[in-house]
């Protein structure tokens, strides 16, 4: 049962795949096509983007594009949807609350997910603010790796994609560096270690220059995890648009193939790399 | 407390709601969109016009950038493969040990690479 079941589920997914396929590009006034531009009626779009305004890049005016946000909403929606269904193991009780599950499932997936990014992150950061931290790792990592994978199927594009996602991710470990390595050493101590090493007044030329380089490494973080998140994945979408428009059955497939490695390897540099961000700030090892 | 957790999770997916209906709430009329269309027609005219006398050098000049930034990457991660792989030809074993550090090292190398692409992709429009 489970055999057909399974058979069934692979060829509804091939069938939706060609029908996605099938469907003529609908270019908008600059906005990237997706299956969500012939579903979503012109009215709506229009006022969309005219309630959102213009949007500006490199000094240029560019419609606003909302594919992108659309896109972002439904690889929300998919994590939460996701996370509820592998909730339901929390429910159980009795032996099956702790006996492993027997086939690969959501639930695995998340076990797997988890079990990796957290011994990880208590590699770098000590398991108490591991502990701390995890949530907000964890929805970083899936939200990026759903947003990123989606731009392998047809019809939809990577989330990812655009400046603007990547830098609000970028943004929102910026934000959490601060706030949580203000709490931990306190405001005034947190801020003493921009100075640098030797904080006394005759190492001002010192003080000074630390400060220039530390402020501009401190804005380079967000911006560098937004840019190369970004980067990859337009490219990686580029390049296989690119090997599409050829038209040979079959030839994008080693570049999605090359797709698969690079979202799942991005995903955990942002994550590795935020972690270690949010190690440095809320380090408690001071010998001052 | 798992109530209070609720309570936040509800009050976040109201305001996520409220946010994503905002702009069919506030939509322009249909006069105003026009309008508006019609001026934004024309001061893309004319930076059509500006940008045809340049796009030779930009070409050129995002041709360059991201020739540079692949050879300098290729080179740079041409030595981490080399230093991950004579780790593991001295001890195979640890090959499991050696793969998660050589793949955060070229994805860090190639993230130079990116920002070059990026900048020369805001180039050439």
């Amino acid at each position: 049962m489970k055999q057909k079941a399974r058979l069934l589920w692979i060829g509804v997914l091939t069938g939706c795949c060609v029908l996605l396929c099938a469907f003529p590009a609908l270019a908008g006034e600059g906005d990237h096509w997706s299956i969500f531009a012939s579903i979503i009626p012109e009215n709506t779009l229009q006022n969309f983007q005219a309630a959102w305004g213009k949007t500006w890049i490199a000094g240029e005016e560019q419609p606003a594009r909302i594919m992108h946000i659309v896109m972002a909403v439904v690889a929300f929606i998919l994590v939460l949807i996701g996370a509820t269904v592998a909730s339901r193991k929390f429910k159980k009780t009795g032996d099956e609350a702790v006996l492993p599950e027997q086939s690969f499932g959501i639930f695995t997936f998340f076990e797997l997910v988890s079990d990796a990014l957290l011994g990880s992150m208590t590699e770098i950061m000590g398991a108490k603010h591991a502990r701390k931290f995890f949530p907000l790792i964890m929805s970083l990592a899936l939200f990026i790796l759903c947003g990123n994978l989606l731009g392998l199927v047809p019809g939809f594009l990577p989330a990812t994609d655009n400046l603007n996602t990547t830098i609000a991710l970028g943004f929102i470990v910026f934000f959490v560096t601060h706030i949580y390595g203000v709490r931990e050493q306190g405001f005034v101590h947190y801020f003493a270690h921009f100075l640098g090493p030797i904080r006394s007044w005759y190492a001002l030329p010192l003080m000074i220059l630390m400060l220039a380089i530390e402020l501009i490494s401190h804005i380079a973080r967000p911006v560098s995890l937004g840019i190369r998140l970004f980067g990859n994945m337009f490219g990686d979408h580029k390049v296989v648009g690119i090997f599409l428009a050829f038209s040979i059955p079959l030839l994008p497939l080693p570049m999605m193939v090359l797709g698969l490695i690079v979202c799942t390897v991005q995903t955990l540099v942002f994550c590795l790399l935020s972690v270690a961000y949010i190690a440095l700030a809320v380090a408690e090892a001071d010998e001052h | 407390m798992i109530k209070a957790r609720k309570a936040l999770v509800v009050g976040f997916l109201t305001i996520f709601a409220l946010c994503m209906a905002a702009p069919v709430a506030l939509a322009q009329t249909d006069a105003a969109a026009a309008a508006a269309a019609e001026i934004a027609a024309e001061k893309e005219y004319a930076k059509e016009m500006a940008k045809i006398s340049q796009s030779g050098w930009l070409g050129l000049a995002a041709g360059l950038t991201i020739a540079i930034a692949a050879f300098g990457g290729a080179l740079g991660q041409g030595k981490a493969a080399v230093a991950a792989l004579e780790g593991i030809a001295r001890n195979p074993a640890a090959s499991g040990k050696l793969f998660t550090p050589m793949i955060l090292g070229l994805a860090l190398i190639e993230s130079l690479v990116i920002y070059a692409f990026v900048i020369a992709i805001m180039m050439v429009p």
